[in-house]
């Protein structure tokens, strides 16, 4: 493959690279949207685990430590 | 493993990579102001011989402020950070504690050495990633070592939930091992020069011309990304909203704009190499790339200046908050000004101009520097259990350090522009207008007010420096740890 040849495949990779992620990236923003909008995940009480951070203070989702 | 009633969290860590932030601050920041002084009165480049030279004290300075003093911020924030979102203690793991305490004694190590290095001439020459390679490879040993405690942290954590700021240090950790470890590939001459005489210390690149261009600035404009921004965004999504005892504005939007920096962040370096041998669409993508960056970036900023709604009169009563609000401010500021550099039509004129370094300065003093100064009067009530000791004080800190931002960058805002249009001028006959030394005559004023500016932040760290002194030393002791605004006298 010449030079120019394998910089035009780059430069064509590079654009529907770019696309795909745009693509991937509006989805999980619709996503979000979706889920905080329908109730099924709360994004916003993640906000809580700088306000509540003491040790002391329970875990907003606890995990269970084997 | 303990229950929790008897643990606390351990902030040994925390407080010896403090000292290290205000230490290597006062190294950095010093040599700075020292460097820009010479800028304006060249015949201070003369006064140590060869080791105060110009040429050998800004490769010290750049490190000094990045390697040293805004990594040594980063590191005692996600010690703090890190064991606070994730509920865990380092003193619940010993293994933890000693890889914790080995990277902090390895990296204050590295830094010393690399001052040391750098002033006896020591250097690759590549900007920003000048430590030679013995150091690149203690460099490697106690990033991973952060590595291990990042991970390993994460691991024994009581939270389910991950705190986006520890998405960003996460972030952070991947991309600058990544960058560190492609953009250092290099050759240490002494074991393959045969006979030929060659330093130990020595090594040249693995890349040449054009590729080690474009894998330089790939690597220099994303230290930016992930040592100046990534990481200062996680200060500012935990220190903000604790200070001011607000929930974040958004949280989803703060996800969003995680995802976005990570996309567009690592293409934008091509923007360093506009109009040189690069292939076009790389300038064009580095162009494109920057400007789409305001996106995700004013997206951070706003949210952090929405976290204040409904509270603004906290400005008026805490300078804490005025330093953050302030850092986000000019993290919108430089992040507006660096996509309007990047457009290659006004990159004819700022290229290789004093706008460069103002832009730079805007974001590291303002926004970078703000923030860790921040973050550490934040957690110095909670690791030293004493209240700040002067409230005033801080804020005579604020607005000097504010007014020398500002002397900075507008000085090389002006003497920027003014020496793109010098350089591009010329007559009806296509003869430059302007010989070299005739900007230098008109930009000398400049210069001047450049260095006055950074001398006033520098006397503005020396008062956080011995504020923080007094505050670890002989503040009023206190009972419990307060919830969100840091006591103050």
């Amino acid at each position: 493959m010449s030079q120019e040849a394998l910089m035009t495949f780059a430069g064509y990779g590079k654009f529907f690279l770019t696309l795909f992620i745009f693509i991937m990236f509006y989805g999980y923003a619709y996503s979000i949207y979706k889920r905080q909008k329908t109730g099924e995940r709360d994004f916003e009480k993640y906000s809580n685990l700088v306000l509540n951070d003491s040790l002391d203070s329970p875990p907003l989702e606890p995990r269970d430590r084997k | 493993m303990q229950s929790n009633a008897q643990l606390e969290y351990d902030y040994s860590v925390v407080k010896l990579f403090t000292f290290a932030t205000i230490l290597f601050g006062i190294i950095g920041m010093t040599i700075g102001v020292i460097i820009a002084f010479q800028l304006a009165f060249p015949e201070l480049s003369n006064l140590a011989g060869e080791y105060g030279t110009f040429s050998r004290l800004r490769p010290l300075h750049t490190n000094g402020v990045a390697f040293g003093f805004t990594l040594s911020g980063i590191f005692a924030t996600w010690y703090y950070v890190g064991q606070r979102t994730l509920k865990m203690s380092l003193k619940e793991s010993k293994f933890l504690m000693t890889v914790a305490k080995l990277h902090f004694w390895l990296y204050f190590i590295t830094i010393l050495l690399a001052v040391v290095t750098l002033i006896l001439g020591y250097t690759t020459s590549k900007e920003y990633a000048e430590l030679e390679w013995p150091l690149d490879l203690l460099v490697v040993v106690w990033w991973v070592l952060w590595g291990v405690s990042m991970f390993g942290m994460i691991g024994l954590r009581r939270e389910r939930a991950i705190y986006v700021s520890i998405w960003y240090y996460m972030s952070s950790f991947l991309a600058v091992a990544m960058l560190y470890l492609f953009n250092n590939m290099e050759v240490p001459t002494f074991f393959w020069s045969g006979d030929a005489p060659s330093s130990l210390m020595h090594s040249i690149s693995m890349y040449s011309g054009t590729n080690d261009a474009l894998v330089q600035w790939w690597y220099g404009h994303n230290a930016v990304a992930f040592v100046f921004t990534t990481p200062i965004i996680a200060i500012i999504y935990y220190f903000l909203p604790k200070e001011s005892g607000q929930p974040i504005f958004s949280y989803k939007l703060s996800v969003l704009a995680f995802w976005g920096l990570m996309f567009v962040y690592l293409w934008a370096g091509g923007h360093h190499l506009l109009y040189s041998t690069v292939p076009d669409w790389m300038q064009t993508m580095g162009s494109a790339m920057s400007v789409v960056l305001i996106l995700p970036s004013w997206g951070s900023a706003i949210n952090m200046l929405l976290t204040m709604k409904g509270e603004w009169q906290q400005l008026q009563t805490s300078p804490l908050i005025k330093f953050m609000i302030l850092a986000s401010t000019f993290y919108m500021l430089s992040t507006i000004e660096g996509p309007i550099q990047a457009i290659k039509s006004v990159n004819a004129i700022a290229h290789f101009t004093d706008w460069i370094p103002g832009h730079v300065h805007d974001g590291t003093l303002g926004w970078v520097g703000f923030m860790i100064i921040a973050s550490l009067y934040h957690m110095a009530p909670r690791i030293y259990k004493r209240e700040l000791y002067s409230k005033k004080l801080m804020d005579t800190q604020f607005w000097l350090q504010t007014t020398g931002i500002v002397l900075y960058f507008t000085s090389m805002w002006i003497a920027g522009i003014t020496q793109g249009m010098m350089w591009r001028a010329y007559d009806d006959y296509g003869s430059l207008l302007y010989s070299f030394i005739d900007t230098v005559e008109v930009l000398h004023p400049y210069y001047t007010l450049r260095g006055i500016g950074g001398l006033f932040y520098l006397i503005g760290f020396f008062m956080f420096a011995f504020n923080m002194y007094k505050t670890a030393t002989s503040g009023r002791v206190l009972d419990k740890e307060p919830a969100n605004a840091s006591p103050m006298a």
